[in-house]
């Protein structure tokens, strides 16, 4: 049998815990716990702590009802649905899948400008400052600037639905739900390569054109 | 709005994390698929609390809790049409929950860090933890005083029962790294609560 002095036996305290030490180590670090009250009060504390975190509740009710701020936000449909197919484990192919997503939405919103300007977009809309919607220069994630700005922009078009044709209705709402569908492929490549400026660049960027798409929409002229 | 909406869900299989209220949130969740925003509130009034407690023990502040709970459950509705049944309902939003709070954080280290350091506003005030007495109350603030890297892998190892393996993919860390995240906060969690 091993002899394991007091510094072994508390980095082994953990795996310990975890009962996952193989048998000799195991029987090793038990002996030497039974002869020193030092690290036998380490144990009996890291034990101690498992038994208490096991028993924690995994269940919190918040403190208020969130579900009238949750309908609020998809009832009004200021959340565009849609088919996401996940993007295949190989990461080589996630790249590819984000980089192709951000193409799309590129073209997608140029498309769509397009059209908006053969359809009579005025020129205020063309050339308002984006930028006065943002808060930050980046995503910042819920309840930051961008996404509050994209909320109130799509609140405004809810507003003028009745006034825009169902043709320009649907391509404003197919070109929005290629941006979100492109948000989430890039939000999933980020979950694998998190600390990569290109994904937050370019998360950025598909709500910075979201936003962009949702002023320009706004400021149509009514068709009905 | 186009938005061509159709389950491709498979019936959910039964298994150790399968709780008999996913077995009978199946139909709600084919019905939150077709839009139904009723059985998506259903769903929402099952789980709330479990994703509330996540997010609440994960970033250890109430009202960023609260926001990020909502917003789990905007994103749960944007991708329940990609929910394919191949694990429990319970599990996909847990899994979905662990990926907002993460992705804020992520996104945080940009902007004002609104987290709480020292763990002193999940007890300020009342609510759910005056329900918890004694060495609970204790762990609770002594975990939510820990740093952030090392608060993150506690909750998902020892109280989710996520893996080092998992929790290195869904964080973005080595392996290595979520093992002595662990080990540091096990150490002072111990240490808070032996003072």
């Amino acid at each position: 049998m091993k002899t394991f002095d007091c510094d072994q036996v508390l980095s082994m305290i953990d795996d310990l815990v975890d009962e996952a030490l193989d048998e000799h180590d195991r029987t090793s670090a038990r002996s030497h716990l039974e002869a020193c009250p030092s690290c036998r009060a380490e144990f009996q504390a890291a034990t101690r702590l498992q038994a208490a975190t096991r028993s924690l509740p995994r269940s919190t009710e918040p403190e208020r009802d969130l579900w009238p701020g949750i309908a609020h936000r998809i009832e009004d449909r200021r959340v565009v649905r849609g088919e996401f197919e996940r993007p295949p484990a190989v990461r080589p192919r996630r790249w590819w899948m984000a980089a192709a997503a951000a193409a799309i939405l590129v073209v997608s919103v140029s498309l769509a400008y397009r059209a908006g300007l053969e359809r009579g977009w005025p020129q205020t809309a063309a050339t308002a400052p984006v930028e006065s919607f943002y808060v930050r220069a980046a995503y910042g994630g819920p309840g930051t600037g961008l996404e509050s700005a994209r909320d109130q922009l799509r609140s405004s078009l809810d507003d003028r639905r009745d006034e825009l044709s169902p043709e320009t209705w649907s391509v404003v709402m197919e070109n929005l739900l290629v941006i979100d569908n492109a948000i989430a492929r890039i939000e999933t490549a980020m979950a694998d390569n998190p600390n990569d400026g290109r994904l937050n660049r370019q998360l950025a960027t598909a709500y910075r054109q979201q936003i962009n798409l949702l002023q320009r929409a706004t400021r149509l002229p009514a068709e009905v | 709005m186009v938005i061509p909406l159709g389950s491709n869900r498979r019936p959910a299989m039964a298994g150790p994390m399968t709780h008999h209220s996913d077995v009978d949130s199946a139909g709600l969740v084919d019905r939150a698929i077709a839009g139904d925003v009723d059985a998506f509130e259903a769903l929402y009034r099952q789980s709330v609390g479990r994703v509330h407690g996540l997010c609440l023990r994960m970033c250890g502040d109430r009202s960023l809790a609260e926001e990020l709970t909502q917003e789990a459950f905007v994103r749960a509705w944007q991708k329940l049409p990609s929910f394919r049944g191949d694990s429990a309902f319970s599990t996909w939003m847990h899994r979905l929950t662990v990926n907002v709070v993460l992705g804020h954080r992520r996104s945080a280290g940009r902007r004002q860090n609104r987290e709480t350091a020292a763990g002193e506003e999940w007890y300020s005030e009342g609510g759910a933890t005056q329900e918890r007495p004694g060495v609970s109350m204790d762990l609770e603030r002594a975990i939510a005083g820990l740093p952030k890297g090392a608060r993150t892998v506690f909750v998902l190892h020892d109280v989710e029962g996520y893996k080092h393996t998992e929790i290195a993919r869904v964080a973005g860390m080595a392996v290595g790294t979520s093992k002595a995240q662990l080990s540091r906060a096990r150490q002072l969690l111990r240490k808070a609560l032996a003072s």
